[in-house]
């Protein structure tokens, strides 16, 4: 893995300031790069240095009967529970083995999409946008931002196309190139507005993407609507 | 033989480090030992983990701005987090981090969470799955270069210029973005990012590539 969100964007997630689609991708990235676990942990301590300072404000002591109320409750989120299980080794640096397919996660989903995606690529509702590329939106309740997967056929071709907002991208599986590098799994690239690039994908596989773009105010129309996230 | 290396690297290393110990190092252990107890569902290791760090949560509680003014936002926040304190303490590792880290990041996801309820944004996904708070187990090298950067960042952050102090304070605490803390602040925003770069530079937490 060669391209890395810049430490800027590890000390925003580390605070936890960022918008969530962006957040995703960042932490999408993560469950894929030591390296940058490493960072965000330094990160995490100096939070929880700062945290420990902070001037203590009186809590009152029935506070502590109600949440010791609440801990003898029978567990209310079931879901916490059942959710372990579709979850790989939480964080997992570790590129999976071929054939060693792990139960419920055949694709080795990152973590922060298991639930938006599911196990597998191949049961997202893909979409045919143009013939080498395939897109299905993920909803994350955001409006300012457009959450997409994006699939492209073995070689195939992206139009060359230009930014009007941010764009951040993820590669979950094989790689592209474009005018300014190659990427493969894991890599996190953002492209600033203005920026135009011709992507493409790898000759021997296909290649699937996290994509986020800042959703320009005037693009909300209909037409461009259905066009989004991918011709802007 | 590598555990030989990490146990040889560890006795020296303790060695060196048992002198300066400082009295924070030594109440860090305290707290360490005492979430470890909750792990084993200690309901008095909790009352005084309740005890110390309640007060912490709450000022994080009152340090955010919110939409809803009712007050009630600080006191929520407390219970949640330690309740999830409570029931993820087992998943909790001393040699990872040291408890007010932890506290930290739960702290600051549930605040996420409160506040999306408060604006009804409710989505499908939970916070702890874009700000995991589990990761891989620490090994002994790690456990202790984890204690030497505690010591190293909690002295550095004393000499920290109190400007850059209170740019990081705004984000870390305060939970504000950058456009957010340099209107706060009055400034571009391009000198809040710088500032809180130089602020990470000094406190040698910007790893390098």
């Amino acid at each position: 893995m060669k391209h890395h969100p810049e430490f800027s964007w590890l000390e925003q997630y580390a605070a936890a300031t960022l918008p969530l689609p962006v957040a995703l991708c960042v932490s999408t990235h993560l469950s894929f790069c030591g390296e940058c676990r490493r960072q965000l942990d330094l990160l995490q301590n100096l939070g929880g240095l700062l945290f420990a300072q902070l001037e203590p404000m009186p809590v009152a002591d029935e506070l502590l009967q109600r949440i010791l109320g609440r801990i003898d409750e029978p567990r209310d989120e079931i879901a916490e529970v059942v959710k372990e299980p579709m979850v790989v080794a939480p964080m997992s640096s570790v590129a999976p083995e071929q054939g060693s397919a792990i139960e419920n996660n055949v694709d080795h989903i990152p973590q922060p999409l298991c639930k938006l995606i599911g196990a597998e690529y191949r049961n997202v509702k893909w979409s045919r946008m143009l013939p080498s590329l395939h897109a299905a939106n993920l909803s994350v309740g955001d409006q300012d931002y457009s959450v997409a997967l994006h699939r492209v056929k073995p070689g195939g071709k992206i139009p060359r196309h230009d930014h009007r907002g941010q764009e951040f991208t993820v590669v979950l599986r094989g790689s592209f190139s474009d005018e300014y590098g190659i990427y493969s799994d894991g890599d996190f690239i953002l492209r600033e507005p203005g920026d135009e690039h011709l992507p493409l994908a790898a000759r021997y596989e296909e290649c699937i993407c996290l994509t986020v773009q800042q959703a320009p105010v005037r693009f909300t129309g209909l037409f461009w609507r259905c066009l989004n996230p991918l011709l802007r | 033989m590598m555990a030989s290396f990490y146990k040889t690297v560890a006795e020296s290393a303790s060695r060196k480090v048992t002198p300066i110990h400082d009295a924070k190092n030594a109440e860090d252990d305290i707290w360490r030992d005492c979430l470890r107890q909750v792990a084993q569902q200690d309901r008095a290791a909790f009352a005084r983990l309740f005890k110390h760090f309640a007060p912490q949560i709450k000022a994080f509680g009152l340090s955010t701005i919110i939409p809803d003014r009712s007050g009630q936002f600080a006191d929520e926040l407390v219970q949640e987090v330690m309740v999830a304190i409570w029931r993820k303490a087992t998943s909790y590792d001393a040699g990872k981090s040291a408890a007010a880290t932890w506290i930290f990041t739960i702290a600051r996801n549930k605040r996420i969470d409160l506040l999306r309820k408060l604006k009804r944004h409710a989505g499908m996904l939970d916070i702890d799955d874009i700000w995991p708070l589990e990761d891989e187990a620490a090994n002994p090298f790690q456990m202790l270069q984890q204690r030497s950067t505690e010591q190293r960042v909690r002295e550095s952050l004393q000499s920290l210029p109190v400007a850059q102090r209170e740019a990081i304070a705004l984000a870390f605490i305060e939970g504000k973005s950058h456009s957010e803390i340099a209107e706060t602040l009055h400034l571009p925003l391009g000198t809040v990012k710088s500032r809180i770069r130089l602020a990470m530079q000094r406190l040698q937490l910007v790893l390098e590539r």
